[in-house]
């Protein structure tokens, strides 16, 4: 099976590693961080940089595609490289996934055109804007389109797609592997949880964050 | 301004060094830097991922914040006295010495948890104890300055208590909702005590498995 995970400047890390570090350990996975051009690429902050080994054209129809979200997807929605990339893989893939405001880039390539799909909840405006129909919802699977919400959900995501690909065995082996048993110290994860106050003061930063 | 210095190597495993990267980066004033005994790119386990390390080791002596992921390679730096070195170096002035994982490991072999109580993954509790650490089967243990976190993933709740402790709780809930870390995992399979026995006794004997074929290679 083959998996490509899409790396852009400024993306989110965790958005990329999270389902990296579930998929990654599927036996028999070949997984390649792909890019419009290979090397280095850094994160949101710039303080870290992950290294993109392949061109988009040398990955034109791998099994499963994961799109990372970050702050640098809107400067790629008229980027026709990526856009056509995705149109193609997403036109041969057996799974199209997305994390975060990764899902704007799939709307952008028109492929969640009046589809149910989930983002970053600051990013569910933006992400109605383009075409989509935003869900609050931490996993979406419509079809062979799978999308989650904001940044960490990328690991439940993965771990879905883990179930529904390899069953749910090889998804509970690779949970226990990564020991995916969330024990967060605040009930602060979503904006229905969070105390008024949080929601306000992330709301402010803006989506900088998304 | 908060100085933090993240160890990275080679057969690192990812979301160790990520997860606190994604909450750490987030905390305001937070100066994140990558490092290793040799800068350049470095390869995962299944070594379908680099991540860059910026700085040498020698950069940044007196991190405010260490933070050591886990690995399989991370039996390769047992002995390697560059990096046990900088380790005790740096916990000897850090504000939080921190791991996650098998980097509980690395800071043993550093003499930094002799006696100490410590969490690590949790096929790894044997090693953590010959090291001289005291293993404890929780998710994040603080023990004065030190905070070691267990498997992989747990990286993620131990980051969010460092910024708790390093910049207040309103801090931290912000973060978590920035990252909307609000986990639904579908299966509650993510520790040996909530996991299928099967699933538990075939990790322990893969993990045996590979430590008698090739003792540096186990989890």
């Amino acid at each position: 099976m083959q998996i490509a995970v899409l790396l852009y400047d400024r993306f989110t890390a965790l958005d990329a590693v999270g389902p990296y570090d579930v998929l990654g350990r599927i036996p028999g996975a070949e997984l390649t961080f792909v890019a419009t051009e290979p090397g280095p690429v850094r994160t949101e902050q710039g303080t870290l940089a992950m290294t993109a080994d392949a061109p988009l054209r040398e990955c034109p129809h791998p099994d499963v595609v994961v799109v990372p979200g970050g702050y640098g997807t809107r400067e790629l929605f008229d980027n026709e490289a990526v856009l056509g990339w995705l149109r193609e893989a997403h036109a041969h893939s057996t799974w199209t996934t997305s994390v975060c405001t990764g899902s704007l880039l799939l709307a952008a390539a028109g492929i969640l055109d009046g589809v149910e799909a989930t983002t970053h909840w600051l990013a569910r405006d933006e992400l109605a804007a383009l075409g989509a129909v935003p869900l609050p919802d931490r996993v979406v699977e419509r079809g062979k389109v799978v999308t989650a919400a904001g940044v960490s959900s990328g690991i439940d995501m993965a771990l879905h797609l883990v179930a529904r690909e390899c069953g749910d065995v090889v998804a509970q082996a690779i949970q226990l592997g990564i020991e995916y048993d969330p024990q967060p110290p605040f009930d602060a994860g979503s904006p229905e949880t969070a105390p008024d106050e949080i929601v306000a003061l992330v709301r402010g930063l803006g989506v900088q964050n998304a | 301004m908060t100085t933090i210095a993240i160890l990275l190597y080679d057969r690192i495993t990812a979301l160790d060094a990520v997860g606190p990267y994604d909450v750490l980066a987030r905390m305001s004033g937070a100066e994140v830097t990558l490092v290793a005994a040799q800068p350049g790119p470095k390869r995962t386990e299944q070594g379908s991922l680099a991540l860059t390390a910026d700085a040498p080791l020698s950069a940044h002596p007196r991190p405010d914040v260490v933070v050591v992921p886990g690995g399989f390679g991370s039996r390769a730096l047992l002995a390697d006295a560059a990096v046990l070195d900088w380790l005790r170096e740096a916990h000897a002035h850090s504000r939080w010495t921190t791991s996650v994982c098998t980097g509980s490991l690395l800071l043993a072999a550093a003499g930094i948890l002799d006696g100490v109580d410590a969490a690590t993954h949790w096929l790894a509790h044997d090693e953590l104890a010959a090291l001289g650490a005291v293993p404890v089967p929780e998710r994040v243990v603080q023990r004065g300055k030190v905070i070691t976190a267990a498997g992989v993933s747990s990286g993620i709740d131990m980051a969010l208590r460092l910024v708790a402790a390093e910049a207040g709780d309103e801090a931290a809930r912000a973060i978590q909702l920035a990252i909307e870390y609000d986990p639904e995992p579908p299966f509650d399979s993510g520790s040996p005590d909530k996991a299928p026995a099967h699933l538990v006794q075939a990790a322990r004997a893969k993990a045996a498995a590979r430590r008698r074929s090739a003792p540096a290679h186990a989890d």
